[in-house]
């Protein structure tokens, strides 16, 4: 048992960890391609800040040429390729700003460089204005545009470190890259060679297992089959016995018969004595015989399942027992009962048997009081039941009586056929009554058990199945 | 006893104690009857089909008997034109309804059920002895086809 406790828990742990690694790779393969996807992104985006910082300064190259073109030919459509160009650097810079906003270094610089290119127009615009209002000298005028290539050196060296900051992001980046695409694909493959080997090894332990349970099972099937065999072997000896035993019994009490019939003159006092006693106990041994085969013919009967109604079923049991109810002065209170699918004769047995024992165990001087309660209720509340019958409704009928009662200790004993828990002389009967009752409920599928104490009454629970599957 | 008495009574019975307490009855009623046993169905049957045999008024068959029972006798007795119909009066220890049923649908006339007493199988033989079958023939209503004590 526990070698066998031991291997489902071993399977029980491989699938917990074959769910583990599982959960392990998918959140992993999910992190990853996720990562690449989102370096992919990054990519394109340094590209682009790259590619735009270069649009910088070609523009502003662009914006150079015009002026440089205006100052020496003062041909104002130079101009027009000078005012374009500073539409297009704003955009830029604006997308460019859009594009780092993610990055406080960066943005710095974007900043810093608004504002050189904001002073290089400055300065451009200047001098195009004094050169078109014929305003300015010679020297002035290459001051100036000393002063602008200044600026625009500091442009270069602002563009440029910003230009090397995406550069080494990128590097950054694909390093990480690198690692990612060397390394997952090594964890997802042995986390996955190991996932597989568990899913194999806990394969192996269940049909193991599985195996295992369908050669206990055909073990128990068979020996099924040998207990109902033996069963009806013994149904049919305890028939066949009883029945071949009358044969001599009957003999006995007809030969004693004659034995006092024709003989009496010759014996004396103590004979005839002797042979009362003979008679008393071969008419006892009657008795057992005749329930024993009472009691085996209820095994072997045909059963025939009808509806019926326990109110006149019951009513009919007490009109039977109507003699001995009387001579008794005994009360007797049933509720209503319902329409119960039955052998009708076997639950006229059953009530009677019952209902005989509560007035037969009934205290001295004490009246019988009998009550039959009934009620529907759910299979759990019975002790012992089969669990395949839990969930199931039951007609619970208690018959309880005020009478002598008995010790719960010998609970089982009382449905044992020909079991007794007082002596003959006492109380009348074979003790075969609840060994009768008990095999009429199990045909119906049912349940009985009883409660008692001693001189406080007895209370006998009877539950048979609401829905009777026959 | 009425004059309507059988002279000719034969008992298939195995049991020799059987068999002697019903000679006893039959003498305690002082039935002036011709009293043949055989002890078990073949002989019974090669009785009954000998040619020469008078045929008896009345059969007492017990069930119970080896080689043939009593069953197997009835319902060869009712197929043969010459047996078919006599009497037959069962015995048997057994009151089971089955068993009854079945030797009532097999055409006996009567199903004695063995007592215990002495004086209940002289009451029960000489009830039967003076009842006149006759009325019921071939076979009496089921209600009176058994008769126990």
């Amino acid at each position: 048992m526990n070698v066998k406790l031991s291997y489902y828990s071993l399977a029980r742990i491989t699938l917990f960890l074959t769910l583990i690694l599982l959960a392990i790779i998918s959140i992993l393969s999910y992190q990853k391609i996720y990562d690449l996807i989102n370096f992919d992104k990054k990519v394109i985006h340094t590209r682009e800040v790259l590619y735009k910082f270069e649009r910088v300064v070609s523009i502003l190259k662009e914006a150079e040429s015009g002026q440089r073109g205006f100052l020496l030919s003062g041909d104002s459509l130079f101009l027009q390729t000078f005012n374009n160009s500073k539409l297009k650097l704003d955009s830029l810079i604006k997308d460019l700003k859009l594009l780092t906003i993610d990055n406080l270094v960066q943005t710095h610089k974007i900043d810093t460089l608004t504002m050189l290119i904001q002073k290089r127009y400055e300065l451009m615009n200047i001098l195009i204005h004094l050169v078109s209002t014929n305003n300015i000298k010679n020297e002035d005028m290459i001051l100036s545009l000393r002063i602008g290539k200044n600026v625009m050196d500091q442009i270069s060296g602002v563009i440029e470190r910003s230009q090397k900051e995406e550069e080494d992001l990128l590097f950054i980046r694909n390093k990480v890259k690198d690692s990612i695409t060397t390394l997952t694909p090594f964890y997802i493959l042995l986390f996955t060679f190991f996932s597989l080997i568990l899913i194999l090894v806990s394969y192996f332990i269940l049909i193991r297992e599985f195996k295992k349970k369908i050669i206990v099972q055909k073990d128990l099937e068979n020996k099924i089959e040998e207990l109902n065999r033996s069963n009806n072997e013994l149904e049919q000896f305890a028939y066949v016995a009883s029945h071949d035993l009358q044969e001599p019994l009957r003999k006995i009490r007809s030969f004693g018969d004659r034995l006092v019939y024709k003989h009496s003159d010759l014996l004396d006092e103590d004979g005839k004595f002797n042979i009362q006693k003979m008679q008393d106990a071969a008419i006892r041994m009657q008795k057992l015989i005749d329930d024993l085969l009472g009691f085996s013919r209820l095994v072997r009967s045909e059963n025939k399942f009808e509806l019926t109604n326990l109110n006149e079923l019951v009513a009919s049991v007490l009109n039977d027992m109507d003699e001995i109810i009387k001579s008794k002065k005994a009360k007797i209170k049933v509720e209503k009962l319902p329409l119960i699918f039955s052998v009708p004769s076997q639950m006229h047995q059953l009530f009677q048997n019952i209902i005989n024992n509560a007035l037969k165990f009934s205290r001295k001087e004490v009246p019988p009081e009998i009550t039959i309660h009934y009620a529907i209720v759910k299979g759990n509340e019975i002790k012992d039941i089969k669990p395949s019958n839990l969930n199931e409704y039951f007609h619970r009928f208690i018959i309880s009586d005020n009478g002598i009662g008995f010790d719960e200790q010998y609970l089982d004993r009382i449905f044992i056929i020909f079991q007794r828990l007082h002596g003959k002389m006492e109380y009348g009967g074979t003790g075969i009554g609840l060994a009768v009752s008990k095999k009429i409920v199990l045909n119906h599928a049912g349940y009985i058990t009883a409660k008692s104490r001693p001189d406080s009454g007895s209370s006998f629970y009877i539950y048979i199945p609401e829905n009777l599957k026959i | 006893m009425p004059n309507s008495v059988p002279h000719h009574i034969l008992l298939a019975e195995d049991d020799d104690d059987d068999s002697l307490l019903f000679k006893e009855v039959l003498n305690e009623l002082a039935v002036p009857a011709n009293f043949i046993r055989v002890k078990d169905g073949e002989e019974l049957m090669h009785l009954l089909n000998s040619p020469n045999n008078k045929l008896p008024d009345v059969l007492f068959l017990d069930i119970n008997m080896p080689r043939k029972n009593g069953f197997e006798c009835l319902v060869e007795i009712k197929k043969t034109d010459k047996l078919k119909n006599l009497p037959v009066r069962v015995l048997s220890t057994s009151s089971g309804k089955e068993l009854v049923s079945k030797m009532y649908s097999a055409g006996a006339s009567l199903y004695i059920c063995k007592p215990n007493h002495f004086a209940h199988f002289k009451e029960i033989i000489h009830s039967v002895m003076s009842t006149k079958w006759s009325l019921f023939f071939p076979q009496p209503p089921f209600e009176k086809f058994m008769v126990q004590m």
